[in-house]
């Protein structure tokens, strides 16, 4: 015996219409559709990151150009949070792979950041989270001179900027 | 053996398992639906368009279902439902563990902690093997449909 579809059809529509009636008068509520995640350039780091009163989940971004600039500066260390698949098939010179997924305070790439230092992490780019969230665990950590590069490997790439290779 | 998955009042048992843990389920979820659409999130397999229309329906498809097996109403139909939702979700805890994500599987609270995992996987070809049994051996036993 098989099922009635339309009765399935049914319960599924009433659960769904139930669903945004609640969501609508909820206070808990969300927006219908979710808003990729808003990035804020630091447009006023000039580098220095001796922001002490830094919050910690606060992201601070940089653009290609800034990170270009910090890189030729050899200012910073670099910090790849893709896993190591992705880090090996290319990655900005000298940059520290730090796979996010994985990612423990014992991490032995740890030991590669200065916490003296400016330390940009990055991802493949666009809206890949794990950027973000490997910067909040190191700023948990105690790092305060955290920057995201949104742009990622893809921006970089796509610019023609040096590349290594494992 | 079918003799025993006739049973009624296995049946009844299998049922009444697998309809709470759904209403369950769907109203921890129901209760913090920003949370959930971050664990939908972080099996990053769906749009980021998508994530909250997921958050916001799914609880309650699961919540509906659930009381409506509970009570005996159009069961076929809601165990096909559950069956059907079930083996979408350990497809997506499977793919999970394949990519190596260590995150929260958002089963129920996102706060229990339950991480993806072997165990999970376990517990939902359970969770599957429940809804086969209700859907394909129902007994009227204090249903509600006629």
């Amino acid at each position: 015996m098989k099922p009635d579809y339309r009765k399935i059809f049914i319960i599924v529509l009433v659960s769904f219409a139930l669903g945004f009636i609640y969501n609508f008068l909820s206070q808990n509520g969300i927006s219908i559709i979710r808003q990729e995640t808003e990035i804020i350039y630091d447009e006023t780091i000039n580098y220095d990151g001796n922001k002490d009163d830094i919050k910690i989940n606060e992201i601070r971004a940089l653009n290609t150009a800034q990170v270009y600039e910090i890189f030729t500066n050899k200012e910073a260390v670099f910090v790849d949070a893709r896993d190591s698949w992705d880090f090996s098939d290319g990655h900005i010179p000298g940059a520290v792979n730090i796979p996010e997924y994985k990612f423990t305070p014992d991490d032995p790439n740890i030991k590669y950041l200065d916490k003296n230092r400016k330390i940009i992490v990055y991802c493949e780019g666009d809206q890949c989270e794990v950027s973000q969230r490997l910067a909040v665990e190191l700023q948990k950590l105690g790092y305060k001179k955290v920057w995201i590069y949104f742009g990622g490997w893809k921006e970089w790439f796509e610019n023609n900027l040096p590349a290594e290779k494992l | 053996m079918k003799d025993i998955l006739r049973n009624k009042y296995l049946l009844l048992v299998s049922r009444i398992i697998l309809a709470l843990i759904f209403v369950f389920a769907g109203i921890e979820k129901i209760s913090n639906p920003e949370q959930f659409a971050v664990s939908i999130s972080n099996y990053r397999i769906f749009p980021v368009i998508s994530l909250n229309i997921i958050a916001i329906t799914l609880p309650w498809l699961e919540v509906i279902t659930g009381v409506l097996l509970l009570f005996g109403v159009a069961v076929k139909e809601n165990s096909a439902v559950i069956g059907t939702l079930m083996i979408l979700f350990t497809v997506f805890v499977f793919t999970a563990m394949l990519r190596g994500l260590d995150i929260d599987c958002g089963c129920f609270a996102t706060s229990d902690g339950q991480k993806v995992g072997l165990i999970k996987i376990l517990e939902n070809i359970g969770l599957i093997l429940l809804s086969i049994h209700v859907y394909f051996f129902h007994h009227k036993l204090f249903s509600i449909e006629n």
